[in-house]
């Protein structure tokens, strides 16, 4: 009881509180969408999706009451909100959910309007705010939006007392000392963050190797989901096949000079690596494909852009009876898949552990080029989850030789996908320079 | 199965999920309650805030601030020693109410 009571006193704090575990949940959603693949923004659409059920659901509003982000409301002016949902802000005027979601979407707009040099950037808006502290009686009571308003524009004070009504900050002297000791201090820390970012998307140690000849059979691609502090090994495969893997790309999204694309030379003849690769410690997950595009620039000084094209693609689908593996549980250990060419009857098998759709689909194109001569394989199932399984077929050269045996598409469809070729826009890299051969180790 | 928390549930959830992993923040708790369920209760915030406030506000848990993993702050979430004792009655009054549903469920006997 006597908890509760000091609750009620408490209110504003809880409040205060609350906002920043919710934005702190929020951030922690849009990482992990961003983590799954889909784009920063679609991830905010997302996070904002959620927020939305949850402000529907009205469990927050009745607990937390008024979310005191009436008056920070006031800063994002009506022509940041279509009518409709500037009236839902109006209707729903105390719920932090609708609060929360809403002044994302006029942050976003703010931005797009900042960029488009639509509206005076947030530094001149603070200095006229400050030349304008002695109107603003006459602020409060407009009602126009266009009028001075872009005194509301301002973010919530980070110090100091705020002037309530226009949401324009009184700065006191001590104030301002501090704020440049905290800017100064963050700066540091920035600095020291993105130089530790950029230490973290290079390998620590690198060997790029000519594949020895008795290799040619056997090869394994890893997939770029590279543990800090492991070894990263590559076996066997072409430069071309590097840059697909780097880069996430099928062989037809890559154009450059002929030795690269088509090399005129027997299967046999074309060069292929080895790379052997320490992970630094301090590596992300994500950092995978930009610590071997460093490498690539470093020791073949490639240089390349994208472009995006309308092309041809092969997507892989969910065939009708459904999927036929089973997910990962957990987290599983490295992925991705050691292949053996002509085993036997002449059956190529692969063995993947622990990919994801979206990776079996970048591989297919290293591991059977020959079934994808037209575009990228290119995952629609939309399934996150890891699986461990064996792929089983024979060369497109054996087939047209007579040979039985299942193609890559039965290979698929025996997973329980299905794989179709279609048209569809996908990005494409133009390489610009490249070495045929790496600098020394 | 419906992904409605069942009424009176969601405390005993949480409650639960604190004890088996110690001290949690909201976002870690609702990851471990999606993950138990095998992905059918997926907390919106909407339900697990209010639910943590609740708890908290009875004392059967305490908040503190402290460092996420990823060097964000956020509040860590504890159960207290009478937050150990709820669970257990709740677990008791929880087998309680199957035993009770499973009389009134079970076919009649041939």
């Amino acid at each position: 009881m006597i908890e509760r009571l000091l609750h009620l006193f408490r209110r504003r704090r809880l409040e205060r509180e609350l906002d920043i575990e919710v934005q702190y949940h929020l951030e922690f959603l849009e990482a992990e969408y961003r983590e799954r693949g889909p784009s920063f923004e679609a991830a905010r659409l997302e996070a904002r999706r959620h927020w939305r059920s949850s402000a529907r659901s009205g469990g927050v509003s009745k607990s937390t009451r008024r979310s005191g982000g009436g008056d920070s409301m006031e800063r994002y002016p009506v022509q940041f909100f279509t009518e409709h949902e500037h009236n839902q802000v109006l209707d729903r005027n105390s719920n932090l959910f609708w609060y929360r979601a809403y002044t994302a979407i006029a942050d976003r707009r703010l931005e797009k309007r900042e960029t488009e040099g639509k509206t005076p950037r947030r530094e001149s808006i603070l200095q006229r705010c400050r030349k304008e502290k002695r109107n603003m009686n006459s602020l409060e009571t407009s009602k126009h939006p266009h009028d001075n308003s872009h005194c509301r524009y301002l973010p919530a004070p980070a110090y100091g007392p705020s002037d309530r009504r226009s949401g324009c900050q009184r700065v006191p002297a001590a104030g301002r000392l501090f704020a440049c000791v905290t800017l100064m201090t963050t700066l540091s820390f920035a600095m020291l963050f993105f130089g530790s970012v950029v230490y973290a998307q290079q390998f620590e140690v690198a060997s790029v190797r000519p594949s020895p000849p008795e290799a040619l059979l056997e090869s394994f691609v890893p997939t770029l989901n590279l543990a800090p502090g492991t070894t990263f090994h590559l076996r066997n495969r072409q430069l071309k096949e590097l840059i697909q893997i780097a880069y996430g790309i099928g062989g037809k999204q890559i154009f450059g000079p002929r030795w690269l694309i088509d090399p005129p030379m027997a299967v046999w003849e074309i060069p292929r690596f080895d790379i052997e690769a320490k992970v630094p410690m301090n590596a992300k997950p994500q950092d995978g494909p930009m610590m071997l595009r460093e490498l690539l620039a470093e020791r073949f000084h490639l240089r390349a852009h994208n472009e995006e094209r309308q092309i041809t693609i092969y997507g892989i689908d969910l065939g009708k009876s459904g999927l036929k593996v089973r997910p990962n549980a957990g987290e599983g250990g490295a992925s991705g898949c050691a292949r053996s060419l002509f085993g036997q009857d002449g059956v190529t098998t692969a063995v993947c552990s622990n990919m994801t759709v979206a990776q079996l689909a970048q591989q297919l194109q290293t591991l059977s080029p020959a079934y994808f001569p037209e575009g990228p394989v290119v995952d629609k199932t939309g399934l996150r989850e890891t699986y461990t399984f064996t792929l089983a077929w024979i060369t497109l050269q054996q087939r047209d030789e007579g040979a039985d045996g299942p193609s890559m598409f039965d290979a698929i469809e025996k997973l329980g996908m299905h794989l179709e070729k279609q048209k569809g826009k996908a990005e494409v890299l133009v390489v610009d320079n490249i070495d045929p051969k790496p600098t020394d180790n | 199965m419906s992904r409605e928390v069942l009424q009176g549930t969601l405390d005993l959830m949480v409650l639960r999920t604190l004890e088996t992993m110690g001290p949690q923040h909201g976002f870690g708790l609702a990851k471990r309650i999606l993950q138990v369920s095998e992905g059918i209760l997926d907390l919106n915030q909407g339900t697990l805030y209010p639910a943590l406030l609740r708890l908290e506000q009875r004392g059967w848990i305490k908040s503190r601030w402290g460092v996420s993993g990823n060097n964000r702050q956020a509040k860590f979430y504890e159960l207290t020693a009478r937050g150990r004792r709820q669970i257990a009655t709740e677990a008791e009054s929880w087998a309680r109410t199957v035993a009770l549903m499973n009389r009134f469920l079970r076919k009649s006997e041939p």
